[in-house]
């Protein structure tokens, strides 16, 4: 146990120890090197163990509710980090506390390992080549670690092609358990209220849009779905600029939201307060089969893309898919991305920015906001 | 070590704290599982506290708070604030928006941060209430106790055992020293003494190890003993300790 482990200096009296703080790291032992990441969430560091020259991924936890003390989000994102450990799981490695200054109360950071690339970046790179070989495992190791997550009763609640790392070796890492929580498995006369208000709005599920409030792993297998298909489009598929637009969006792809299709879809809240499109045909295999060739992957997709939560294919089902056991199998992507420096989508991003914008002017002027995000030609 | 038939007068004092944890654990209306985290986060900070003239309601009010957070039953700090305060001072005025709330909400908030250093951000503990469950669950079945039969009223049983487990709580000795699995088997054979309970293929005393290791095989008799040994001292000065702490406050 914790207390019987720690190294005895560290359990010095207080008084002994007035301006110094025992207990846990100083996260000066970590020297910044360079800022690879930013979100409402807050800022994230690469950084070097001054001690073992390793590079950690620093990430400040915000406290700005200090009225309620310390808060209760970054508490969970701590339990629920403790307690899973997978290789398809970022890793923290500890948590460290800044020096106090006069002014202010000291800071906390998460320490963890450090991972090359996230998944948007090396998407936004249109020098990195995927085979489907390559597809093939990262899409299973985003669902072996959901798996994992899953089956022990934790949700996501913020998948996102930023929120994925890889490392140099082409190991896949689900990171950024901010918005995670533990569920309780539905009972029959137990509704829960959890909030509707998560998950990035591009990947948001139209349970979520439509405030459902008792919902579960589902939600993370509809962002599973949009990531799925970033892998050929090469940027996220739905990029809706509010809710309602969204819903048209994913209307436009998935056909009508309907008792029809979405039995228990009449129940949420804002099913009859929004006004959703009518008489759409679903056709995510015809709108997406220009740029993703294989039928099975298709096939995928399109159970992922599923309106209703409850006939979307879950994480188990999803890895046990012919897609992963057909030719061709599975490519490492050790030699693909090692060859390329840190690919973060802050970066990228940066670095694309004349592009994007070039990019952003020419959608401007082709009007077409109705449209899910599939361009007119292959990006490679 | 500490003899485990005798207490401390630093066991004591907890007894008292950890008396008024509960307490106002019941008045917030905390689940059994947030009161024994809320327990735990207490006893083992206090322990490394030990000699320091640190406040002791305060660390008890902050610890419930954590508590509250880790296991997802936030109590509104509002809330907390005033409970602790009332439960503290009965005969004082209820305490207004003020000066002293803000103080009061101050020193919580960096005693939270203090608590959270100290345990190093593990919260974690495993209780005994799930092995006690199961346990008690399997037992059952084994024994084929009816709802014909008189205790399978099987309600009390469970709840008894809830309680004798979360009066363990009052004692860190009990908390640190033995493993949630063995806490949960003594209490289980508490009862079955306490209510003459039969269990089959138990003929004598000495045969009630054999189920006992069918949970846990690190069982053994002499562990037996000293939680058996631990749980009455434990019963025996609670009361007397609380009796007089009241008596004090009373004068």
């Amino acid at each position: 146990m914790a207390y019987q482990t720690r190294p005895v200096e560290q359990a010095r009296p207080l008084e002994q120890a007035p301006l110094e703080f025992p207990y846990i790291g100083d996260v000066s032992q970590y020297e910044r090197i360079d800022k690879i990441g930013q979100g409402t969430f807050g800022e994230v560091f690469k950084a070097r163990c001054k001690k073992t020259d390793d590079f950690v991924a620093m990430k400040l936890i915000l406290m700005d509710q200090e009225k309620e003390g310390f808060p209760i989000t970054a508490l969970r994102e701590i339990k629920i980090l403790q307690e899973l450990r997978h290789d398809n799981i970022v890793r923290l490695i500890e948590v460290c506390r800044s020096a106090m200054d006069k002014s202010s109360r000291s800071k906390f950071y998460f320490i963890f390992e450090f991972c090359d690339h996230d998944l948007a970046g090396v998407l936004r790179n249109a020098h990195v080549k995927f085979s489907l070989g390559h597809i093939k495992s990262i899409m299973q190791q985003l669902l072996d670690g959901l798996y994992f997550i899953h089956k022990n009763h934790i949700i996501h609640r913020d998948i996102k092609s930023a929120n994925i790392l890889i490392t140099r070796n082409g190991v896949l890492k689900l990171a950024d358990f901010g918005l995670a929580k533990v569920i309780t498995p539905p009972k029959p006369n137990h509704q829960n209220r959890y909030t509707c208000r998560v998950v990035t709005l591009w990947y948001r599920p139209p349970e979520l849009l439509l405030g459902e409030r008792d919902y579960g792993p589902a939600i993370d297998m509809w962002g599973v779905g949009c990531i799925f298909a970033e892998m050929w489009i090469r940027s996220p598929i739905m990029q809706g600029n509010s809710e309602q637009h969204q819903l048209e969006l994913i209307s436009h792809l998935c056909g009508s939201i309907e008792p029809s299709v979405w039995p228990s879809v009449t129940k949420l809240p804002f099913y009859t307060k929004l006004k959703l499109p009518q008489n759409e045909r679903r056709k995510v295999q015809d709108r997406m089969k220009p740029y993703i060739q294989e039928p099975l992957a298709l096939d995928l997709i399109d159970k992922l893309l599923t309106l209703d939560p409850k006939l979307r294919i879950d994480a188990d089902n999803a890895l046990n898919s012919d897609f992963f056991y057909s030719e061709p199998p599975l490519a490492e992507l050790k030699p693909l991305l090692s060859k390329y420096p840190s690919m973060f989508e802050l970066k990228e991003v940066s670095r694309n920015a004349h592009n994007q914008q070039m990019q952003q002017q020419q959608r401007m002027k082709q009007a077409r906001p109705n449209v899910p995000n599939l361009p007119s030609e292959t990006i490679y | 070590m500490t003899s485990l038939s005798t207490i401390t007068d630093d066991e004591k004092k907890r007894y008292v704290i950890i008396s008024y944890m509960f307490e106002c654990a019941a008045k917030l209306r905390l689940s059994i599982v947030t009161t024994a985290s809320a327990a735990v986060i207490y006893h083992k900070c206090s322990s490394y506290l030990e000699k320091t003239d640190f406040d002791q309601y305060t660390l008890a009010a902050t610890a419930l708070s954590l508590a509250s957070k880790y296991e997802e039953e936030h109590v509104k700090i509002r809330d907390l604030i005033n409970v602790t305060y009332r439960t503290l001072y009965p005969d004082r005025p209820y305490l207004r928006i003020s000066n002293e709330y803000y103080r009061l909400r101050n020193t919580l908030v960096d005693c939270e941060l203090f608590l959270i250093r100290i345990l190093g951000f593990h919260f974690q503990f495993n209780h005994p209430n799930k092995y006690l469950l199961h346990y008690l669950d399997t037992l059952t079945k084994w024994m084929m106790i009816t709802p014909s039969t008189p205790i399978k009223n099987n309600i009390n049983l469970i709840d008894i055992a809830m309680s004798i487990l979360q009066d363990t709580y009052y004692d860190f000795t009990l908390i640190k020293d033995y493993s949630p699995q063995h806490i949960a088997i003594v209490i289980i054979y508490l009862l079955i003494k306490t209510y003459n309970l039969e269990i089959p293929g138990v003929t004598n005393d000495d045969e009630h190890i054999n189920w006992m290791k069918v949970f846990s095989s690190s069982m053994t008799n002499d562990i037996l003993i000293e939680i058996i040994t631990r749980i009455n001292t434990v019963y025996k000065y609670v009361e007397r300790t609380l009796e007089h702490s009241s008596s004090i406050k009373s004068h």
